[in-house]
């Protein structure tokens, strides 16, 4: 039984050893990560989520939307996340440390979600577009007419009522989940200044092909942008 | 762990040995169910895989709905197909080269049979809405308790069939395989621990997800199907391997390597950067594993081979082989930042389940369920048919993958303008360029899946009684040293 003891205690040793190292050893580096007090603002970031956007993570689980969207922005440099106005610095650890359920994602057929509801503000996207564009799909993104019900009107239109063709006396109406989804959508944010994630200087413009020599100059030119 | 060149010698005929007569029915169990999930899961896989290019089909089914066929079909063929074929495999061959009669093959029939119905729960639960967000740890946790005293039912019986061996010299496939055994309940037990039991909050959870997930890809998966073909390309051909002194090496390097890379997947996020770091060393380290598998299945490639089911073996260990490669290429930081969060990521898991665990599993049940049944196949005509949809249809299924996700990826490379506005492709003209990629993927996978179909039909004409007088030349070819 000898040359099984040791065969087994290699096996167990090496999983047990990538597993002290790497899970524990993380673990151990970022449980003590708490909220960043900025005197001011006079406010904690990370802020906690609402009740009903916390509902809404759920819901985008549920649904398995991390198969095709991330919910982090890689640094200025690496990757063109920034250059795409993903973000306008890097996700770091702290900005998940509240999160119970966070959604990193794997893939991205879609957008990063990261900053979302930043990004929906500034192109004037409110809840009505945003149910619409769940409720018909868009681009490669199929339609979640299931978050959405038929349902008849009585007394006053729902003011929720999505724009759309249906029988008089009826209307098509978000469901309690696609509420929380929406809701959820909209808070996201990393729109905080966290002192280990400085906004990236981002110059104003880049060359198409840049050289060498020419690059530095426009570098130079754009102001950096403070957080 | 000396080794003896190889173990064709530990059975010294044909005749059914004691694992195959006295664990028959445990093994038939194993296998009938493996294969219903193949097919099964296949046709999730290719629900998920027209969904890529149609995002409207089936749209309107919540349960139906894109993340959760992906999560249901990944889970179905991994817990499935791979669990019970893998585990059937690998007990088998414990048996024959320990030489001892199987113990716990009772036990091992009722925990089969749990076993299936947690899979079952848990696919179903995925498609209710209950699934994680992580690859491979995507079954609800409500199965995990159900799964596990499954798995101590009948992952004992391959263990004592390892423990038992009445042979000092033991055989590169016979680690593989008990590695492997000992594997998933390590890794899928400490996920389910931190991430349901004891859930850790924040960045920690992908950690643990990224750690677990692929140590069951490198740990788990990968070593069932090299104990499967360490086993079988020696025996079906009749010849030691090249360089056998040094697979020992690679095993080691592999069991010692493979749980350090896990975290490569998360270069470039919001962890400290010590944790993706770590894994692409490792990642870079692993190559001697692959190594060492190439140089001992290298002249096995030059000679060809008569036998089918040593051919299907063979497409599977070029899968590894390349599966090795793309690893070791898209580990760079400079690579993964084109090439992270595309169709490539998908690609490598159906390389390593449907491209290396598949047609070795395919080879090894070609060799085996006759012995078990003690029929020959019905068909030899199916065998060649399936052999060629198989590679075929995996060739086309990667091509279109990888197609897909390299113009993906140069796709989402964004160009600020001089005038300040992003000049880039938008999601939708990303989707349109990636679509005829997708649309071939889905042309290989239902080949795939064909062949699938075929082995179950060869399989039910096996059971016909007048289908004794054909002769399968998988048996036939099998040489009976």
């Amino acid at each position: 039984m000898k040359p099984s003891l040791y065969f087994f205690l290699g096996v167990f040793g090496a999983i047990a050893l990538s597993w002290a190292a790497i899970v524990v050893g993380s673990h151990r580096q970022l449980r003590a990560l708490g909220t960043h007090f900025d005197p001011l603002d006079n406010m904690s970031v990370p802020a906690a989520m609402s009740g009903q956007a916390a509902q809404g993570q759920r819901v985008y689980q549920e649904l398995g939307c991390g198969a095709c969207h991330t919910q982090q922005v890689r640094r200025y440099g690496y990757g063109w996340d920034q250059n795409r106005g993903w973000g306008e610095r890097q996700s770091v650890a702290r900005d998940y440390a509240l999160q119970t359920h966070p959604q990193l994602g794997q893939a991205r057929i879609g957008p990063d979600l990261a900053n979302f509801g930043e990004r929906a503000v500034k192109a004037g996207v409110d809840r009505a577009k945003l149910y619409r564009m769940l409720h018909d799909g868009q681009g490669g993104m199929p339609a979640f007419s299931f978050l959405f019900e038929r349902r008849a009107i009585v007394g006053q239109k729902s003011s929720a009522a999505l724009a759309l063709p249906v029988a008089p006396g009826w209307q098509v109406v978000p469901t309690s989940r696609a509420e929380a989804l929406v809701s959820y959508l909209l808070a996201l944010k990393q729109d905080y200044a966290l002192p280990e994630a400085p906004a990236a200087v981002i110059p104003a413009a880049v060359p198409a092909t840049p050289a060498p020599a020419a690059s530095t100059a426009p570098a130079a030119t754009a102001p950096a942008k403070t957080p | 762990m000396n080794a003896p060149a190889t173990p064709s010698s530990a059975s010294s005929n044909d005749e059914p040995v004691a694992v195959e007569t006295q664990a028959r029915w445990a093994l038939l169990l194993l296998l009938a169910l493996g294969i219903k999930w193949f097919v099964a899961g296949g046709f999730l896989a290719l629900i998920h895989s027209i969904q890529l290019h149609t995002p409207e089909f089936l749209a309107r089914y919540e349960w139906f709905t894109f993340g959760r066929v992906q999560a249901a079909a990944e889970s179905a063929l991994v817990f499935g197909w791979v669990a019970n074929v893998g585990f059937a495999i690998a007990w088998w061959l414990l048996g024959r080269l320990g030489g001892e009669r199987p113990r716990g093959a009772v036990g091992a029939l009722i925990g089969v049979a749990f076993w299936n119905a947690g899979v079952t729960v848990g696919v179903i639960g995925i498609l209710a809405g209950d699934l994680g967000p992580y690859a491979l740890l995507q079954m609800p946790a409500y199965v995990f308790p159900l799964l596990g005293a499954a798995y101590a039912a009948f992952g004992v019986a391959g263990l004592a069939a390892w423990l038992d061996r009445r042979r000092a010299d033991t055989y590169a496939a016979q680690w593989y395989a008990s590695a492997a055994i000992f594997a998933l309940p390590w890794f899928y037990s400490a996920a389910y621990a931190m991430l349901s039991l004891y859930p850790v909050t924040g960045v920690s959870q992908a950690i643990v997800g990224a750690w677990a997930g692929e140590g069951l890809r490198l740990v788990w998966i990968a070593p069932l199907a090299l104990a499967a073909a360490y086993y079988l390309v020696p025996k079906l051909n009749g010849q030691k391997l090249a360089a056998y002194n040094y697979a020992d090496v690679g095993f080691w390097a592999l069991i010692v390597l493979a749980p350090w890379v896990g975290t490569r997947a998360l270069v470039g996020g919001p962890v400290p950067v010590w944790v993706p770091t770590v894994g692409v060393s490792c990642t870079l380290l692993l190559t001697l594993h692959y190594l060492i598998v190439a140089s001992n299945f290298k002249a096995v490639f030059r000679r060809g081979s008569p036998s089918q089911a040593l051919r299907f073996v063979l497409v599977g260990i070029a899968a590894y082989l390349a599966s090795g490669l793309t690893d070791t290429a898209l580990a760079f930081r400079s690579v993964a930042q084109y090439t992270q969060f595309t169709y490539l990521g998908e690609a490598r898991l159906t390389l390593l389940v449907l491209g290396v665990f598949t047609p070795i599993a395919f080879g090894a049940l070609y060799f085996l369920l006759p012995r078990l049944t003690g029929r020959a196949w019905a068909s030899d005509g199916l065998i060649r048919t399936h052999f060629r949809a198989t590679w075929i249809g995996l060739l086309i299924l990667i091509a279109g993958l990888v197609g897909a996700g390299l113009t993906q990826g140069t796709a989402l490379v964004a160009i600020r303008a001089a005038d300040g506005q992003i000049a880039a492709q938008t999601f939708a003209e990303i989707f349109a360029a990636t679509r005829p990629w997708l649309l071939t993927a889905t042309l290989g996978l239902g080949l795939e899946l064909l062949g699938g179909v075929l082995l179950l039909v060869n399989g039910i004409l096996q059971l016909v009684p007048a289908s004794d007088a054909a002769h399968s030349d998988t048996l036939a070819s099998a040489p009976a040293s």
